[in-house]
């Protein structure tokens, strides 16, 4: 009887034994999981950056006007020509002349100032300066 | 002998002075373009600060004409050839295209 007991203790040992090492197979045997893919994210083609341009100043006379084609040509001191486009947006001033006193200028204000060199001092003759536009103007 | 001595003396004077005289025509009046940095109303002078940061001191008195220039809108069409002007553009490809355009009127008599 006891031969009998351990004979089965042995053969259920036997046939865990075989269930274990086919199941370890099984999973050996499994392909393994693919790498998650990951999707590379595509950025929008970044903007080119804004190239901001600066404004040119230039003074001269206007040797040039042409208001069909929009375009006018500046001739400048050194007598450089300079051709450009005016749209609708050109913003156009002219500067009227008007007598003003010395106490009018303020200190920090552009002015052209004409003198002549009397022994040493600069006596000035002219004195000539921009107002600064009101709103609206 | 008098009257030649008198002649020596005048065409000696004329000769002193002439230099003198000659000196002050060649006195040309300077243009200077800057900042007003000092305008002092009691002792009549002012310092102008040029570009390159040279410091010019200038007098005035009641001789000297002051001019405000005044902005006023205006359109293209009353610009005339000739005039003088200030133009700021931009380019924009092969173009320049104006911003602004700046036109100096000139004063008239009795301005």
């Amino acid at each position: 009887m006891k031969s009998l007991l351990s004979f089965t203790v042995v053969a259920l040992l036997i046939t865990l034994a075989a269930l274990s090492s086919c199941a370890l197979q099984e999973e050996a045997a499994r392909p393994a999981k693919p790498a998650p893919v990951v999707e590379a994210k595509v950025s929008p083609p970044a903007k080119p950056p804004e190239v901001k341009v600066k404004p040119v100043k230039a003074s001269g006379d206007l040797g040039l006007l042409d208001l069909e084609k929009n375009y006018l040509i500046l001739v400048t001191k050194e007598g450089k020509l300079i051709t450009a486009d005016f749209t609708g947006k050109t913003k156009v001033q002219r500067l009227v002349p008007q007598p003003a006193k010395m106490s009018d200028i303020n200190l920090g204000q552009s002015a052209i100032v004409t003198y002549v060199a009397k022994g040493n001092k600069n006596i000035a003759q002219s004195v000539e300066y921009t107002a600064k536009a009101t709103k609206g103007e | 002998m008098a009257k030649l001595l008198s002649c020596g003396i005048v065409l000696l004077a004329v000769v002193a002075v002439s230099p003198a005289v000659a000196q002050e025509k060649k006195a040309k009046p300077v243009k200077v373009t800057g900042d007003v940095g000092l305008l002092d109303l009691e002792k009549n002078y002012m310092i102008v600060v040029t570009k390159e940061g040279k410091l010019v001191t200038v007098d005035f008195d009641q001789k000297t004409k002051v001019t405000k220039y005044v902005p006023q809108g205006a359109k293209v069409s009353d610009l005339g050839l000739g005039q003088a002007a200030t133009i700021t553009y931009r380019k924009e490809g092969d173009k320049s295209v104006l911003d602004a355009i700046e036109v100096k009127m000139k004063a008239t008599k009795g301005e």
